[in-house]
């Protein structure tokens, strides 16, 4: 026996080295994995598709951590099969799969999916960016209808998207079987080399399976406003998963301003605003201009809910939101939540706008902890108010969270 | 059984001066480069704080602490590492070739014992695997050694500790060797493994068909890739997935098994059938 110790010792000792290695790691990974979303208020059902990420600084390191109101997972230990089953696991692509089956198979990573009812509804954009030869612009539409197991596909022409060199498919919407398509399409002016974008609306016969109008409904160039000083065109859809009836253009001018500290010195700073807002009726094609009241100057437009529009506004140590209704031309509602500051003066409490539902999440407790609001902005109300807390016996002491971002998978 | 635990034994002992010139080297380089790293920052810190008498804080502004990271980002760490994978992947070819081309052309006798000439396949790619695997062992119980050893180098104001995960994240490779989870560890060296059988593979087509042999090695390593990477081959072409993540996951799973089998087949053939005495 003695004659095979090299077979004997060398694989022996690197077992152990290999065993002690990873029950270190795994003990590790349970004592820092033991946070978790505690109720204060509310129903519990209201965080149940709720991950709230962070990163936790430790003494001895950092870790980005996901917490539930089950627990947490520290991502860096996650192994390759369970990073893909954590993706599956929350993503809309699963739910869409357990409803709909095989008719999801293969669309997942090209275009999107719209929701009504028992009609599912697949947009292939997977032709962006459009090629330069003029030949493949072109959509796939796929129809599955639920209650009838029917399913359709087909191609249509986008007519008039030759000088084109980008679409993006915005929105869409279904009514009287006339599917509507809304696109900003990009392309560059060939003097000034400036960048514009068309939005343009195609309207498809889903019967005849024709693209029956295509209808410019806004031009916007992508031009710098002066040195410091830009602004971008965004989409807010009234549905994320769904058809939309309407969409809100939002214009908003990014400023970077430079800030003048006695500790830090001279440091640059951006600042958001809206400044110019349009409300786009899908169904009667109708384009108008919102008039954003005074004293809603240097808020963002975040979300709406029928007439009502929501802005929000990040203020020395608060966050305000506060909800106008446009037709009515009053503000219906205003509210203030609490907001971390660091010692840079960087504002970390963040809001999320999802399902008519406002989600507020700030460190709280010298950033040992991290407070999650939910207001149904309908009503107004709080359905549910919880913080981050440790379980276990033994907790943490030493660890701060860095920041708290917010994950909702329905 | 046993006639492979012999052979394993004896390719083992063939290489065993190597692999612990190897440890040596590795001990030897990581220990100087802790010990020369420590004392000229413990200069430093001499020069500035003690005899200009610059405070402890200016000096950690302007130096920055010392820790680990110092030598992870340094060749101290990163040569003796990347010298070793170097090494062994040449003894991957040597420990076939050397049976041919040593002194005594050994691969005769090596054919003609009575046992089964996988055995032999299967001696030297486990030798390789353990090579590897205790390597890296040796490297985890040095990183915290050489964390002590330069924690009691300088003073406690100027070091800062790391955790062990802190000093593994610093340098990518080695959260390629040492993976936080289990299973990305039997991912990792499972395709390591893979490697090697197909490597070996290779080497038996060429010692079975010399210069038409090379050919056929890198036809076949080529097919195996092909059939590796064929799911991902098709995504990039028709650009769209058929398969969801976990699919794709368990796909790959299979295929993986699939080439390494093929491999042994291969391999098991050709040892068999085409590699003549």
């Amino acid at each position: 026996m003695g004659k095979y110790w090299k077979v004997i010792i060398i694989p022996l000792i690197t077992s152990i080295v290999f065993i002690t290695y990873y029950i270190h790691l795994q003990s590790n990974s349970k004592a820092i994995a033991q946070f978790f979303i505690a109720k204060q208020s509310g129903d519990d059902k209201e965080v149940e598709h709720i991950s709230l990420d962070t990163e936790i600084n430790y003494t001895d390191g950092r870790e980005m951590v996901g917490i539930t109101n089950k627990g947490s997972i520290v991502y860096s230990h996650l192994s390759i099969y369970e990073h893909l089953k954590h993706i599956s696991k929350n993503s809309q692509i699963n739910r869409l799969r357990k409803k709909y089956g095989s008719f999801i198979r293969g669309k997942q990573s090209v275009g999107r999916f719209f929701e009504k009812d028992d009609l599912l509804v697949h947009i292939d954009d997977s032709l962006n960016p459009f090629t330069h030869n003029g030949e493949k612009h072109n959509v796939t539409v796929s129809i599955y209808d639920l209650k009838t197991k029917e399913k359709d596909s087909f191609e249509v022409k986008l007519p008039h998207v030759d000088k084109y060199s980008w679409l993006f498919l915005v929105t869409a919407s279904l009514n009287d079987n006339k599917l509507k398509i809304i696109t900003s399409n990009e392309y560059e002016e060939p003097k000034s080399h400036i960048t514009l974008t068309d939005y343009v609306v195609y309207t498809i016969d889903i019967d005849t399976k024709k693209v029956i109008d295509a209808e410019k409904i806004f031009e916007y160039t992508n031009e710098d406003i002066s040195e410091n000083q830009y602004s971008t065109l965004d989409f807010h859809t009234d549905k994320k998963d769904g058809f939309s009836d309407f969409i809100m253009i939002e214009e908003r001018s990014y400023k970077d301003i430079t800030v003048e500290s006695e500790e830090e010195g001279e440091y640059n700073q951006q600042t958001q605003s809206t400044v110019a807002l349009k409300k786009y009726d899908i169904k009667a094609n109708k384009l108008s201009d919102i008039t954003i009241p005074k004293e809603l100057e240097g808020y963002t437009f975040e979300h709406f809910n029928g007439d009502v529009l929501y802005f929000v506004k990040q203020a020395e140590q608060s966050i305000h939101v506060v909800g106008y209704d446009h037709s009515k031309k009053k503000i219906t509602s205003k509210q203030t939540f609490d907001s971390f500051v660091d010692e840079y003066g960087d504002y970390r409490a963040n809001t999320i706008f999802y399902n008519n539902k406002l989600y507020v999440t700030n460190l709280i407790d010298e950033s040992k902890s991290i407070e999650l609001i939910i207001v149904d902005i309908v009503t107004g109300e709080t359905i549910y108010k919880g913080k981050v807390e440790q379980k276990g016996k033994a907790p943490v002491k030493d660890y701060v969270f860095q920041n708290a971002f917010l994950n909702i998978n329905q | 059984m046993k006639n492979y635990v012999k052979l394993f034994n004896f390719e083992m002992g063939r290489f065993l001066k190597g692999y612990l010139a190897l440890v040596g080297f590795t001990v030897i380089v990581q220990v100087l480069g802790a010990v020369i790293t420590s004392r000229s920052y413990t200069n430093k810190i001499n020069e500035h704080v003690y005899h200009e008498g610059m405070a402890i804080d200016e000096f950690l502004s302007q130096f920055g602490d010392m820790s680990m990271y110092a030598i992870i980002h340094s060749l101290w760490i990163q040569g003796p590492i990347l010298f070793c994978i170097s090494v062994l992947l040449i003894y991957t070819l040597l420990i076939w070739y050397r049976d041919w081309f040593g002194k005594n052309t050994f691969i005769y006798r090596l054919l003609m014992l009575p046992t089964e000439r996988m055995n032999i396949f299967f001696a030297k790619l486990t030798t390789i695997m353990v090579m590897v695997l205790s390597l890296v062992a040796l490297q985890i119980m040095l990183l915290p050694v050489l964390n002590k050893l330069m924690g009691s180098l300088v003073p406690e104001a100027y070091f800062m500790n790391l955790s062990f995960k802190e000093m593994i994240s610093g340098f990518n490779v080695l959260t390629i060797l040492f993976p936080f989870s289990f299973s990305n560890f039997m991912i990792h060296y499972g395709l390591g493994l893979l490697a090697v059988s197909l490597i070996f593979t290779a080497i038996l087509f060429e010692r079975s068909f010399r210069l038409k042999g090379i050919v056929y090695g890198i036809l076949y390593i080529a097919l195996s890739l092909l059939i590796l990477f064929s799911p991902v081959i098709m995504i990039a072409i028709t650009e769209t997935s058929y398969l969801y993540p976990l699919e794709l996951f368990y796909f790959e799973l299979i295929l993986c098994v699939l080439v390494f089998v093929m491999s042994i087949l291969t391999s098991r053939f050709l040892l068999n059938k085409k590699i003549t005495v």
